[in-house]
């Protein structure tokens, strides 16, 4: 899958050490974990969208994430609307939740019940929290090439064999994918007419490509180990590496500053409870 | 002289550098693997001399790779198995030494390069070794440049390996194992993914190493006319048997065993067989090109037209093109203009060979047949429709596929399942799938494996489970991407006579391929690619006539053709078969014309 591919273009964030990028991306979960405002939340998922851009991110994925998304979100707010007064009420201190509709009581299941508007913009913040922190992660993985972060792993006393293996897994991924679009495409040419297949068909044909493509994996898996200890992999701890990663002053600054921001966030937060949950924002 | 006479000094050279110090001891070695019920090896016992290039022969299942495992322990430390008998490379014991000491002295290249690429870079892929040995950072900057130069991939530090063409892969592989300048490279098939050029540069460093850095050299190889021209020794494997060993001259010399192996004469000594059984050669038959050129110094070649003679092109041109392909261009999102305003045509019966080297644009042409990428200028039409809006599944009941790797076009249990899958896109029920099933694999030689599953089938009857797959949508044209690619001789005609069979049908081949000493029997019409376009198209004959300069488009004529032009004068028709030369030689002491 081409469009998962690392970003070779520069940028500002292509060019900042994985090291910053990891404190960076800590930060920012922390912060979308951390807060329950919608507004807030919808704000720190405008920065993550614009950091991602400017990373250069292919628009395909940014596309692809938020398409698959889009009806999460939405039964997600439903789902919240209708369903989480409880906790919501709690988190307002015991307020009264403004009723949208309701429910005649001799409904099924929904009788009695009905949409508040607390609980739709909960959902919400809860939906935007999920898409901000899929986004973050990619914008730390497709922005830096894999030896660098085998690298950076390594200097942070990152054990080499656990630093190949988590390496080695993110780039099983876009691995994977492609092989799976092979398994379709040899499927496609034996007259298989999946472009005129519905949602629920679709799936099942990419759930039906699972055997082959773990039977594949555990082939390559092996023949990879084959190679691995033909080339003399971990053979002493004494091993060298080719590129040399170095902070650079810009990532004292990034560091200090993703440091400062969450510090003031955190203070934020316990002090004045910005970034509670209120109703409202 | 043209590119393949790279190879014309190495066989002088290679049997200088040898010493007298044992590098590799086999001995009295047996193999079987876990769950087989033969051995893989059988008490194969002998001796390599450090700065010796030795070339290994055998049909598919001899034994030669696992020999090659055997060398840097990978026999039996990883697949463990029953091992007998003792194997020493550089003084370590390969049972005893871990796999990952041996690779100190023991390189390995093995014949799929996508298996063996671990990193994200091409300079990574070839630093790793040395990483992992703890060269320092400038000894390893100075081997990543000196392998990359040596391989001809210097330029390409940057590239991520998956984005590569696979000779480029290949070469990688190769450059991986050179930089650790290893004692011994053990080389499984290294070029049989490479077009002619490419095999040329990277067994020109192959021979480099073992000349001037005395690399003691072990290569399996299908290709008789390699291994006879750059081995100093030659072993010839069958049924896991070393059955005989010695210089090229006198193990090619052994005919009958050979035959038995199922394996082919280099084509100059074939050329001088038949002359000898006719009487016309007297003495040790020349068994390089080189030396058949210089054996026929002062031959001529008999007056007569072979033009009319089969092979020739068999569908009437006048026939309306069944493919069309009209200005076609693409470009890949990386840049990389893959096809440039090509222009080809191609008619019902046709049975045509698409040869040009990497990176000539032939796979991406049959995508755009496929419609698996769509062309972004030009217009395509497959039986008088333009492709643009014709969904992939219904094209492939026009053109079937059948790709390079056979296990990447599998994807169900069993054998039977592979074909039947194929007929229920086409709406049948139970019963009709399964009265056609068997037919259809009978009609590829696989009916009695319905019930198998695939990956436990050999390569060759992977391919054909394929074929059968594909044929099941009886499409009118059938696209064979690199058929022979890895399979030995007879494996090969197999396939091949397949096509020929399918072709007698009434169907329309289309077969892609380095191998152009193979397509002689088989395939009519040729057309060469280089740089996205058609760079050559005529009946198989006339194109493989221009000899020596095909080598501007990576390709390497038979060495029948080389042989006839060397004797030829202007204007005389070309034989392009060993048997068909040896007819039309005239020695110099005859007065018939």
């Amino acid at each position: 899958m081409a469009f998962m591919d690392r970003t070779v273009q520069t940028s500002f964030i292509r060019d900042l050490d994985f090291r910053t990028k990891l404190v960076w991306m800590a930060a920012i979960m922390t912060i979308s974990l951390l807060w329950n405002a919608p507004l807030l939340q919808l704000g720190l998922f405008g920065i993550v969208l614009v950091l991602s851009l400017v990373a250069r991110i292919s628009g395909r994925y940014l596309t692809m994430v938020l398409g698959f998304m889009a009806p999460f979100t939405v039964f997600l707010i439903v789902m919240h609307g209708l369903f989480n007064t409880v906790q919501v009420q709690r988190l307002m201190g015991g307020a009264e939740l403004t009723w949208l509709l309701r429910f005649p009581a001799d409904w099924a299941v929904i009788g009695g019940r009905g949409a508040t508007l607390e609980g739709l913009l909960y959902g919400a913040n809860v939906a935007l929290k999920s898409v901000t922190l899929l986004l973050v992660l990619p914008l730390v993985v497709l922005t830096t090439d894999v030896d660098e972060m085998l690298a950076g792993l390594i200097q942070m006393r990152v054990p080499y064999v656990v630093a190949f293996i988590l390496s080695s897994t993110i780039r099983f991924f876009p691995l994977l994918f492609s092989e799976a679009q092979g398994i379709i495409d040899a499927q496609r040419l034996r007259g298989l007419a999946i472009e005129k297949m519905n949602f629920l068909k679709r799936a099942r044909i990419y759930a039906g490509t699972a055997v082959p493509l773990i039977l594949s994996a555990l082939m390559k898996s092996q023949q990879l180990e084959i190679a691995l200890y033909s080339k003399a992999f971990s053979i002493s701890p004494q091993r060298s590496n080719y590129h040399e990663i170095k902070f650079q002053p810009r990532d004292a600054i990034v560091i200090a500053w993703g440091v400062g921001t969450l510090a003031v966030v955190l203070y934020l937060y316990m002090q004045f409870g910005i970034g509670q949950f209120t109703g409202i924002w | 002289m043209g590119w393949f006479g790279l190879l014309k000094p190495f066989t002088k050279r290679c049997y200088l550098s040898e010493s007298d110090a044992t590098i590799i001891r086999f001995a009295k070695v047996s193999y079987q693997y876990p769950h087989s019920e033969r051995f893989a090896l059988q008490n194969v016992d002998f001796s390599i001399r450090q700065g010796e290039f030795i070339g290994v022969i055998g049909p598919t299942g001899a034994g030669k790779t696992t020999l090659c495992l055997a060398l840097n322990g990978i026999v039996p430390q990883f697949y463990g198995g029953r091992f007998f008998g003792h194997v020493t490379v550089a003084g370590q014991d390969s049972v005893e030494t871990p796999v990952r000491n041996l690779a100190r002295s023991v390189g390995e290249v093995f014949e799929d390069p996508e298996t063996q690429l671990i990193a994200t870079s091409v300079e990574n892929e070839v630093a790793f070794p040395l990483e992992n040995l703890g060269y320092a950072r400038e000894v390893i900057k100075e081997r990543v440049a000196w392998a990359l130069r040596a391989v001809g991939l210097l330029g390409l530090e940057k590239k991520h390996p998956g984005s590569l063409s696979g000779g480029q892969k290949q070469r990688l592989a190769i450059a991986a194992a050179i930089a650790v300048r290893p004692k011994v490279l053990v080389l499984d098939e290294p070029t049989s993914q490479l077009d002619s050029l490419g095999a040329c540069e990277v067994l020109e460093t192959l021979v480099a190493l073992n000349q001037n850095h005395g690399v003691t050299i072990l290569m399996v190889s299908h290709s008789v006319e390699r291994i006879a021209a750059l081995a100093s020794r030659v072993f010839l494997l069958l049924d896991g048997n070393l059955v005989t060993q010695g210089t090229p001259r006198e193990v090619f010399g052994q005919s009958d065993l050979l035959a038995r192996a199922g394996l082919r004469l280099p084509e100059t000594m074939e050329v001088f067989r038949h002359l000898a059984l006719r009487g016309q050669f007297a003495g040790p038959l020349p068994i390089t090109v080189f030396e058949g050129q210089a054996a026929l110094r002062n031959w001529r070649l008999k007056q007569s037209d072979l033009s009319s003679q089969p092979p020739a092109t068999g569908h009437s041109d006048n026939s309306e093109p069944w493919i069309d392909l009209h200005q076609v261009s693409f470009r890949y999102p990386d840049g990389t203009q893959a096809l440039k305003g090509l222009d080809l045509q191609v008619r019902q019966g046709d049975y045509l060979l698409l040869a040009g080297q990497n990176g000539a644009g032939k796979t991406t042409l049959v995508k755009v047949l496929l419609n698996l990428v769509r062309a972004q200028a030009g217009k395509v039409m497959v039986a008088g429709e333009d492709i643009r809006s014709v969904p992939v599944s219904t094209l492939a009941r026009k053109i079937g596929y059948v790709g390079q790797n056979p296990d990447t076009q599998i994807f169900t249990a069993s054998v039977g399942e592979e074909v039947a899958f194929a007929l229920r896109t086409l709406g049948m029920d139970k019963s009709e799938i399964e009265q056609r099933v068997k037919p259809g694999l009978e009609e590829v030689g696989l009916g009695e494996l319905i019930d198998r599953h695939p990956f436990s089938l050999p390569k060759g009857d992977r391919a054909r489970v394929v074929i059968a797959a594909v044929l099941a949508l009886q499409p009118e044209v059938i696209v064979f991407d690199e058929p022979t690619i890895g399979q030995d001789y007879a494996g090969a005609r197999k396939i091949l006579d397949l096509t020929k069979k399918l072709h007698r049908s009434g169907k329309t081949v289309i077969v892609i391929t380095h191998h152009l000493y193979l397509m002689r029997e088989y395939a009519q019409r040729m057309v060469v690619l280089n740089d996205g376009a058609v760079a050559m198209d005529g009946s198989l004959r006339d194109v493989l006539a221009v000899g020596e300069s095909l080598g501007r488009f990576g390709l390497e004529p038979p060495e029948a053709v080389l042989l006839a032009e060397s004797v030829r004068r202007e204007g005389q028709s070309c034989p392009i078969l060993p048997g068909e030369l040896a007819n039309h030689l005239v020695p110099p002491d005859s007065r018939t014309a």
